[in-house]
């Protein structure tokens, strides 16, 4: 579904985002990609949905190129963005669900239809005619997830989910992530804070400097977590079983 | 970090290391030479801009990329010049409703706006905000009843929050694009979901760097020790200042 190889990014000033990554990602399933603050994880999930151009390399969604067919790729694509104040552009709920399905040239009566449909799944019918400004933190993650997913994406992309979130908050974001994941959509979230979805996750990649230093099943990679920046959960650090922020 | 036009860029060049109240009395003196319309002086300014910017190691290829759009603004500037200036039209293609007047004024017109964006590029590139806000008060400090450190405070946060709201339209048209928004081309609706969320955005900011501001305890009533400029910054000013005045008299004389 998703194949990066050899990608590079380099920032203006010279910095290197990302160095040499290669990655694949199979159809449904649900990817952590953590990493400290400044690894790189934001560059690769904005290349990766075709938002920005790669320095070298290659990203392949669906056969289709990230930069050549750009347009496709951000169709198959959906993001959720780590602050939802930049990707809320509507001044009401509603209107801001329908702006991602109006840009698809969709007619009216598909567009309410997707839009009725995201504002259910994201539990926010009684808010569809609040100005956005007015949301809490948490509905304001529910009102950027219902957004994307009116345009039905296959692949979606969480950046920093989590953050700015509370305790509730985070339950709800991660309740209607694995909802997402159930429903068949491939998810693929990036944290440094895995705690709060590791007990979901198929795979776990772990960037460090702008490179992969490790990819595999979650069970096999918490314990080296610490030796790339990362707190490990606490399940692994006290002792016994993985526990799920949604019991 | 994306873009570099208009953001401090740390770094140990002759440029940043000047000091700031002189780097301002040179932007100055250059700004002077600008709402003029002497070739002579505007080809020192476009050399000399050149030759700063090399000074300072700064990016520039990166930053060429990053100026499609003032590229554009300029280029529909001078469209505009060309097309709408009334004079003689060219009589080899007289069928073309240019005019040499038009092509001069559009012409010099881009080259003065392009050198303003140059330096103000090379002077946010080089110069800390507080550096600048220094300067400022120093400047305004002899001059009584004016409150030197908030108008020093304000400009200082005004070319931060300039920065930062160029900052803002990239990401949110980044998010904009997420979600295919570049696909339609209606300028209104473009304006709607651009202008309004970041117009909402900046307003919010500034209340928030306000209560920031009052948290931590800002006073405008503490003076401020400023040391004493050295003379070997103060040379460049008087080679500046000397090689203006000369260019100047050279073609008025």
């Amino acid at each position: 579904m998703i194949q990066i190889q050899n990608l590079h990014h380099r920032y203006p000033d010279g910095t290197y985002a990302l160095r040499g990554i290669d990655l694949h990602v199979s159809k449904g399933e649900f990817l952590l990609i953590c990493g400290p603050n400044g690894s790189g994880k934001t560059t690769l999930l904005r290349m990766m949905s075709g938002l920005l151009k790669p320095s070298d390399g290659s990203i392949l969604i669906n056969g289709f190129d990230s930069i050549k067919d750009s347009l496709k790729v951000r169709q198959i694509v959906g993001m959720v963005f780590q602050d939802p104040d930049s990707q809320i552009v509507g001044e009401t709920v509603k209107e801001d669900v329908a702006f991602g399905p109006e840009n698809l040239g969709l007619s009216l009566k598909e567009i309410n239809e997707r839009v009725d449909l995201a504002i259910e799944k994201m539990g926010l019918q009684g808010l569809s005619e609040k100005p956005c400004y007015l949301l809490s933190g948490g509905e304001k993650r529910r009102l950027a997830i219902a957004g994307v997913m009116a345009m039905k994406p296959d692949v979606i992309l969480f950046d920093e989910p989590f953050s700015h979130l509370d305790y509730p908050g985070i339950q709800e974001a991660l309740k209607y992530m694995t909802r997402l994941h159930q429903e068949g959509h491939t998810l693929i979230v990036t944290t440094h804070d895995v705690e709060k979805v590791i007990a979901h996750i198929d795979r776990m990649a772990i960037i460090q400097k702008g490179e992969i230093q490790a990819f595999g099943h979650p069970e096999h990679l918490v314990k080296e977590l610490p030796r790339f920046g990362v707190r490990p959960p606490c399940y692994v650090l006290l002792g016994g079983e993985k526990i799920s922020w949604l019991e | 970090m994306a873009r570099i036009a208009l953001h401090y860029l740390p770094g140990n060049s002759l440029l940043h290391r000047w000091d700031g109240r002189c780097k301002f009395f040179g932007l100055l003196m250059i700004t002077a030479t600008l709402i003029q319309t002497n070739i002579s002086l505007f080809i020192f300014d476009s050399l000399l801009l050149v030759a700063l910017f090399i000074l300072s190691r700064f990016p520039i290829k990166e930053l060429l990329r990053e100026l499609k759009f003032w590229a554009t603004f300029l280029f529909i500037l001078f469209l505009f010049q060309v097309l709408f200036t009334p004079g003689t039209r060219f009589i080899s293609s007289h069928w073309l409703p240019v005019t040499k007047e038009g092509l001069l004024l559009g012409g010099l017109t881009c080259w003065r706006l392009g050198l303003i964006l140059g330096y103000a590029v090379l002077f946010t590139a080089v110069t800390r905000p507080r550096e600048l806000r220094d300067a400022l008060i120093w400047i305004l400090k002899p001059i009584p009843f004016l409150p030197e450190r908030r108008i020093g405070l304000m400009v200082s946060l005004t070319l931060r929050f300039f920065s930062r709201t160029l900052d803002q339209v990239e990401e949110v048209s980044l998010a904009n694009k997420a979600r295919l928004g570049d696909r339609k081309k209606n300028p209104i609706r473009k304006a709607k979901f651009l202008v309004l969320p970041i117009l909402r955005r900046s307003i919010l900011e500034a209340e928030e760097v306000t209560f920031a501001l009052a948290a931590r305890g800002y006073r405008d009533d503490l003076s401020i020790h400023f040391s004493k400029i050295p003379m070997g910054h103060l040379m460049p000013l008087f080679l500046l200042g000397g090689v203006l005045l000369t260019i100047w008299w050279i073609q008025y004389r």
